[in-house]
């Protein structure tokens, strides 16, 4: 048997025989994987609450033979999320980044850099900051950490740097965007703001630096975060085949 | 001809499929069945028709019930204008226990789960929006439990009923009678230090 310490996030809980719950992680060394909480229905004494979608823990996991479900031997609290409850934006927000790397990421592969993009990603949608910029952010880190980073600052086909430009065309296909004398020859899936896209290859740019609260205010591309949201959701959908049930429920949310 | 299963097999598979219910629990209770007297047996094979057959929602709250309205809805003595919110059915009974309320209930039928897709239609908000239209309501309490997915409900909930002239309550988080302070995690504490309440003034 197997013993090891990490944090994780929960990501799933789904009950199991008569007092069990199957609980999915998704833990710093281990990447997401599915755990086994014995008993944890039943009495309350080992985990308490704290099992609860989008908490943070210290987690000991217990591996034993080679196919059966590892063991949720023991969690303590990090961070319960209670900030993220604070408005159904925030929650569907979180809700949308956690089924990403539920669905997008492989049992079992370890993915640090994920890890901390998404753990900030949450801390900050907790924290009252500003959403958009926190969530393309992460989009980016998370295409990237799957390797399915876009080509922003150059044409995907012909690798010609991009010019200034008033509007930019996008293709899925050819992995971003496109410079003008290779449109007619790709398939153009929607066309951006050229000032929205260059303020995604500054982000991207930042890399892991923390931009003060005052720079994310005055993110300039907060006016054409609808189209920036909608290429940065369809360019997932498309590489990574994920279809998130919660982002239909964001979208239903925004629409109402 | 098709193969007939032996009906002690086909009860524990069909056991199986009661929520909680392990392969264990289900085959000691087929074995209990077995060798009831068959009067017992079939009294409870006819209550389970009749269940099937006979209960229904309650057209006021959605509760289970035999009949329709249910005893609690039909109640004179209980309060139409308070109405608490619950996700479950047998989150009532707790509810009742504790003596402390003597207004209606509605209930949900769950909670929204952005990521199993669970959203608002597949719950019983509409007839809880119906019923505070319908009538004189004056609060509702959101009495679902404090996990993610319930919180996000009582969110939305709570954006759909404001500006509509209602009391709209929700059973604060915080520490249980008879624990620990010591063994209670600091997120309740923080939050029961939050949501404190004034028990005396100070002196002047």
């Amino acid at each position: 048997m197997k013993s090891i310490a990490t944090e994780a996030v929960v990501l799933r809980r789904t009950p199991f025989g008569e007092s069990d719950l199957l609980v999915g992680l998704f833990t710093r060394d281990l990447g997401v994987l599915t755990t086994i909480a014995k008993g944890a229905r039943r009495s309350r004494k080992r985990f308490g609450g704290i099992l609860d979608t989008l908490a943070r823990l210290n987690v000991l996991i217990e591996t034993r033979r080679a196919n059966a479900i590892p063991l949720l031997a023991g969690a303590s609290l990090v961070d319960f999320g209670l900030g993220l409850r604070s408005s159904l934006d925030r929650v569907a927000i979180a809700y949308y980044m956690g089924e990403l790397v539920w669905r997008g990421t492989k049992p079992g592969v370890r993915l640090i850099e994920l890890y901390e993009a998404f753990v900030q990603a949450l801390d900050r949608v907790a924290s009252d900051g500003p959403m958009p910029r926190t969530l393309a952010e992460f989009l980016l880190r998370y295409q990237q950490a799957l390797g399915y980073r876009p080509k922003l600052d150059a044409c995907a086909l012909c690798h010609a740097p991009l010019a200034v430009a008033a509007e930019v065309a996008i293709s899925y296909r050819a992995g971003g965007v496109l410079c003008p004398a290779c449109v007619p020859s790709a398939e153009v899936n929607l066309r951006l703001p050229g000032r929205a896209v260059r303020s995604l290859v500054e982000i991207r740019a930042q890399g892991d630096r923390r931009p003060t609260d005052h720079a994310l205010e005055d993110w300039s591309a907060a006016a054409d975060w609808p189209a920036l949201r909608h290429f940065l959701h369809r360019f997932t959908q498309y590489h990574l085949d994920v279809q998130p049930a919660s982002w239909r429920w964001w979208q239903r949310l925004i629409d109402a | 001809m098709a193969a007939v299963k032996d009906p002690l097999r086909l009860l524990v598979e069909l056991l199986q499929k009661v929520p909680g219910m392990g392969e264990k629990s289900a085959t000691r209770m087929a074995y209990h069945f077995m060798k009831a007297p068959a009067q017992e047996v079939l009294g409870l094979a006819e209550a389970l028709r009749r269940l099937k057959a006979e209960m229904r929602e309650c057209e006021e709250c959605c509760d289970v019930s035999f009949r329709s309205p249910c005893e609690t809805c039909a109640n004179p003595k209980r309060d139409p204008a308070v109405i608490c919110v619950v996700a479950d059915s047998s989150h009532i009974k707790p509810l009742e226990r504790s003596g402390a309320y003597a207004g209606v209930y509605h209930v949900l039928h769950g909670t929204l789960s952005p990521m199993e897709n669970v959203g608002p239609e597949q719950l019983r908000i509409a007839p809880l929006l119906r019923r505070i239209e319908g009538r004189p309501v004056c609060e509702v309490i959101l009495a679902i439990n404090p996990t993610m997915e319930g919180e996000t409900t009582m969110l939305y909930l709570m954006d759909l009923l404001k500006d509509r002239g209602l009391r709209v309550t929700k059973l604060p988080v915080g520490l249980a009678l008879g624990s620990d302070i010591e063994y209670t995690d600091h997120e309740t504490l923080g939050k029961a230090l939050r949501d404190r309440v004034q028990v005396s003034s100070r002196a002047t």
